[in-house]
């Protein structure tokens, strides 16, 4: 088995029809160019973090491990993506945080802080559309607890031009389709004051599908009622438009709930199930869902549990697992099958779908605790 | 990779904490603190579980026994009412340990379904009690939900008003109070029997190991110190007080069945305090000492000391919560609060990661 997926993979490495674009931090490249020499040293990856100081950061990190950039934040980002056109990176506040701070990383100047209107609160995850104008965000009506999705001119000194409802509360993560068409947004179905949470016991998340022009919804996919407490949160979408989900169980811890789940548009969600004894270890958390580059992979993290989870996302079963003590950033490299991992004990781990192991990248600077996300960013 | 001591000196000196010889403990300290915690701390605390609950197995079927005469069976009743009580005392005293044999297969669950925010044991167990002819064997418990196989279902039984009714030889209460209280009695000999490897395995530490360094071991026990503090303070203690008199609903907390949810914090925070500054032949408050740490190592102490003498007196509550009882338990969970920040101030000192993500993710 693991000699024919190690074939497979080298096919796919040569293989223009495997995908033709490719959603990475928001932008879309071309695999025809022959990625793993033109594009090697081209991918940077960006995390936020926390530092033994008590000090919040965002950095940039190249694939090996030397620091680009350490910039002080105000208090805990959550998601740090690149500007598909710019050399900078947006680090969006953690829920219910208010800031995006914006750092030129090739001048280490910062670009800009912009703060969410005033009655909103940002839930910690953005894209930016590949043409590099608009900004998007995930946001919460704070008086009405209404999800909503708000577009900002970044041309237009980041003036804001649209707002989307998402049909839901709490939205986390979004994802713009490679096409530009469609924002995918998850619905976590948790409202809060603060962080506290306040209506476990009638949450109803869900993953919608939003027009991307004009905000219409197109499709929206709910759990069963039963599984109402499994807070749909962290996402990622495939160049084929499949769609993987993380999630977080509120509910009590040896409930036998699902954790993950798929999502192809026009199809009921797919619960993806985990063997027990598996599941027993995860304290009902994922953290962070991530496709490789051919999108036939899939790793999700599962910090509470200390593993990488390696999926088959064509037959749906669980390729095995990697141990990573607070491993939960997950970013995909320009290779197929290949993953890498960020920690909250500061490490950097290199892991792929054939070996199912981790190889250790030293970070070359002062050691940080790794927050949730890791995002590969193109300069 | 080591954090930087030098940031975390900047950090500690701004709140008062002793910073000079500020250095993290060695591999070989965290080595033989981890064999005296398994060796002094969990081996013993799992062989008394072992112990009570085999007494527990014994006292239901001696109940339940067909040979039990009809005038004994108040005693018996009374006996193993009283076994369980000690069963789940010697549970309250390993309880904090989540990590290793009792977190596979959902066996820490599978002990202690709690909280049962949706009342799902009494829903399982009336559905179980009412099966045609029910044979409360190991295939039965394979299947049975979690929230069956543990003390509170069979404190259900034991604690029922009518127990000296239903709980007569040939009946369903009877016949399952026996199967669960066997089912205990496995569930614990398979844990011990597995520590002997889990201690093993925590000897052997490396790259491909399961734990990478001893200091990582060691991680896994100061995680057990550590957080079950807030599940004591927030989940045993203050929730079932809610936030003003009116909101008090006792019935919330852990053991007001068996009239023991008081006790089990007792033990709880002994147990905790035994994992501190009483293990042998090392112990997390002599490694403070020697660290520098010698003020913060005895202020710990000294809060141990102090929840133990605030949560003595306190009776434990039936139906209401008396005006003291409240200002008592009030009391203890302040000093349960504060003993928390002092044992994750001592943790970051110690350089011991908690976690990151793992604690506080989004």
């Amino acid at each position: 088995m693991e000699i024919k997926r190690r074939r497979f993979l080298q096919w796919l490495a040569v293989s223009p029809a495997a995908s033709s674009t490719l959603s990475i931090a928001g932008s879309f490249i071309d695999t025809d160019a022959d990625i793993t020499t033109n594009n090697l040293s081209s991918l940077r990856y960006a995390s936020a973090s926390q530092g033994d100081d008590g000090q919040y950061y965002l950095h940039l990190v190249d694939n090996q491990g030397h620091e680009l950039l350490r910039h002080a934040l105000p208090a805990r980002a959550h998601q740090v993506i690149g500007h598909p056109t710019r050399p900078w990176v947006l680090g969006i506040a953690r829920r219910p945080g208010t800031f995006i701070e914006i750092v030129n990383y090739k001048t280490l100047t910062p670009v800009k802080r912009i703060e969410s209107e005033a009655g909103y609160h940002l839930y910690g995850h953005a894209q930016v559309t590949s043409d590099g104008r608009y900004l998007i965000t995930t946001e919460n009506e704070i008086a009405t607890d209404i999800g909503m999705v708000i577009i900002r001119d970044i041309d237009d000194d980041f003036t804001i031009t649209q707002r989307f409802k998402t049909h839901g509360i709490g939205p986390h993560q979004v994802i713009l389709s490679p096409d530009q068409s469609t924002l995918v947004v998850a619905n976590g179905g948790i409202s809060t004051e603060g962080r506290e949470k306040t209506n476990l016991d009638t949450m109803v998340p869900s993953l919608v599908y939003l027009d991307a022009n004009n905000g219409a919804l197109l499709e929206q996919a709910f759990l069963a009622d039963e599984y109402h407490q499994c807070s749909i949160r962290h996402i990622d979408l495939s160049p084929q438009g499949h769609v993987i989900i993380a999630m977080q169980y509120q509910g009590h811890p040896a409930d036998q709930v699902p954790l993950m789940a798929s999502h192809k548009r026009g199809e009921p969600l797919r619960l993806l199930n985990i063997p027990m004894d598996l599941q027993s270890k995860l304290d009902q958390y994922c953290g962070s869902a991530c496709f490789d580059q051919s999108g036939l992979y899939a790793a999700i993290s599962a910090p509470k549990g200390d593993k990488i989870m390696i999926w088959d996302m064509q037959a749906y079963s669980l390729i095995g697992t990697i141990n990573t003590k607070d491993g939960c950033g997950l970013a995909r490299t320009e290779t197929a099958g290949e993953f890498i991992v960020s920690t909250g004990r500061g490490r950097l781990y290199h892991v792929d779908v054939v070996g199912l192991e981790r190889k250790a990248i030293r970070f070359d600077a002062t050691p940080v605790h790794w927050d949730n996300h890791l995002f590969p960013v193109i300069a | 990779m080591k954090f930087s001591t030098t940031l975390l000196a900047t950090a500690f000196a701004a709140i008062g904490y002793s910073t000079i010889s500020l250095a993290a403990p060695s591999q070989s300290t965290w080595a033989e603190l981890n064999q005296s915690i398994i060796h002094s701390h969990v081996m013993p605390r799992y062989e008394q579980l072992g112990e009570e609950s085999q007494k527990l197995a014994y006292a239901t079927k001696a109940l339940c026994s067909e040979e039990t005469a009809a005038e004994q069976a108040p005693k018996r009743l009374s006996e193993a009412q009283d076994a369980y009580r000690n069963a789940m005392n010697a549970w309250q005293g390993i309880q904090h340990i989540q990590f290793g044999p009792i977190t596979l297969l959902m066996r820490n669950f599978s002990l202690q379904y709690w909280p049962d925010k949706k009342n799902t044991g009494a829903r399982q167990l009336r559905q179980a009690l009412t099966t045609p002819e029910p044979v409360y064997d190991t295939e039965f418990f394979h299947a049975a939900s979690v929230s069956i196989k543990g003390f509170p279902a069979l404190e259900r039984l034991l604690f029922a008003s009518t127990a000296a009714t239903s709980l007569t030889p040939n009946a369903a209460d009877c016949q399952l109070a026996v199967g669960i209280a066997d089912h205990i009695n496995w569930n614990v000999a398979s844990v011990h029997d597995e520590w002997e490897s889990e201690a093993e395995a925590m000897a052997v530490v490396g790259e491909e190991e399961n734990y990478e360094s001893h200091s990582d071991a060691a991680t896994a026990f100061m995680k057990s110190l550590v957080e079950p503090l807030e599940v004591i303070r927030d989940t045993k203690l203050l929730a079932p007080l809610g936030d003003t008199p009116e909101d008090t609903r006792w019935k919330k907390s852990e053991s007001w069945r068996s009239r023991i949810s008081i006790s089990n914090v007792r033990t709880n925070i002994a147990a905790l305090h035994e994992l501190y500054s009483n293990t042998e032949p090392t112990n997390v408050a002599s490694i403070l000492a020697e660290n520098g740490q010698k003020t913060l190592a005895s202020g710990i102490e000294k809060l141990f000391v102090k929840v133990e003498a605030q949560l003595a007196p306190i009776t434990e509550p039936t139906e209401t919560v008396t005006a003291e009882q409240r200002a008592q338990i009030i009391a203890a969970s302040d000093t349960v609060k504060a003993l928390k920040n002092s044992l994750i101030d001592a943790m970051q000192l110690l350089d011991i990661q908690l976690g990151f993500n793992s604690r506080d993710g989004d």
